[in-house]
């Protein structure tokens, strides 16, 4: 069987606070999405366009399709990048809801502050 | 005297020249030719870069200070480190001394 993740030791390694399993594959997958970006909207453009004899318009349609799946944009989530956690995270600030309460209540949030009223 | 409404071919022409012009796709029957997928912009730097910066990449402070010699760059985690070592030795629980080869052979012969 071919390895699930090819080169993984060669990807450069994030670094925050803390790296876990999940946040390792994710960043693989980030930088195989990113290598193989344009030649994936090719495929997709051929396969998308009807003026193109059907032949190659399936043709493209297979290829994409035979592409690994850690290229894809699907396998890619959006985790916490304090704790590695995959749930409840928050776009803006791409941290899950307990670290941004920590950091929120240390001050490091930039123009966010507990509510009063 | 000629009428001063375009004519519908006169207005297609014209159309097309503006999509020539602006350097758009002429398209007037909308087929699905595919340039939504081109028109897309790239956003694999964006989604690469969503971690944060690695340091295996980025040169560390000491480093820094070694290239350029008048920089005096302090590193947290590396002080933390020694002062850690200093307390730990002065209790007498650091790390034992290297040893000199001539000792490890005398060891050895007993």
């Amino acid at each position: 069987m071919p390895p699930r993740f090819p080169g993984l030791k060669q990807v450069p390694l994030p670094g925050g606070p803390k790296n876990t399993t999940y946040i390792i594959r994710d960043n693989y997958k980030r930088h195989m999405y990113a290598e193989n970006e344009v030649a994936r909207k090719a495929l997709k453009y051929l396969a998308h366009n009807t003026s193109l004899p059907m032949k190659t318009r399936l043709e493209a349609q297979l290829q994409l399709h035979q592409m690994p799946h850690y290229t894809r944009p699907t396998e890619i989530k959006n985790r916490c990048i304090e704790s590695g956690y995959g749930r409840s995270v928050i776009k803006e600030f791409r941290v899950c809801r307990i670290k941004f309460r920590e950091l929120a209540l240390k001050g490091e949030l930039p123009g966010v502050r507990s509510s009063s009223w | 005297m000629s009428s001063r409404i375009p004519t519908p071919a006169r207005l297609q022409e014209l159309f097309r020249l503006q999509c020539f012009v602006f350097g758009k796709v002429h398209n007037p029957e909308a087929k699905r030719i595919g340039t939504k997928v081109l028109r897309e912009s790239l956003k694999g730097p964006q989604i690469r870069n969503y971690y944060y910066p690695s340091k295996q990449i980025l040169p560390t402070p000491a480093k820094l200070n070694k290239i350029f010699g008048n920089w005096t760059t302090v590193d947290p985690e590396e002080e933390h480190r020694l002062e850690r070592n200093e307390y730990l030795r002065r209790k007498g629980k650091g790390a034992p001394k290297k040893l000199k080869e001539k000792k490890v052979i005398e060891k050895k012969r007993k």
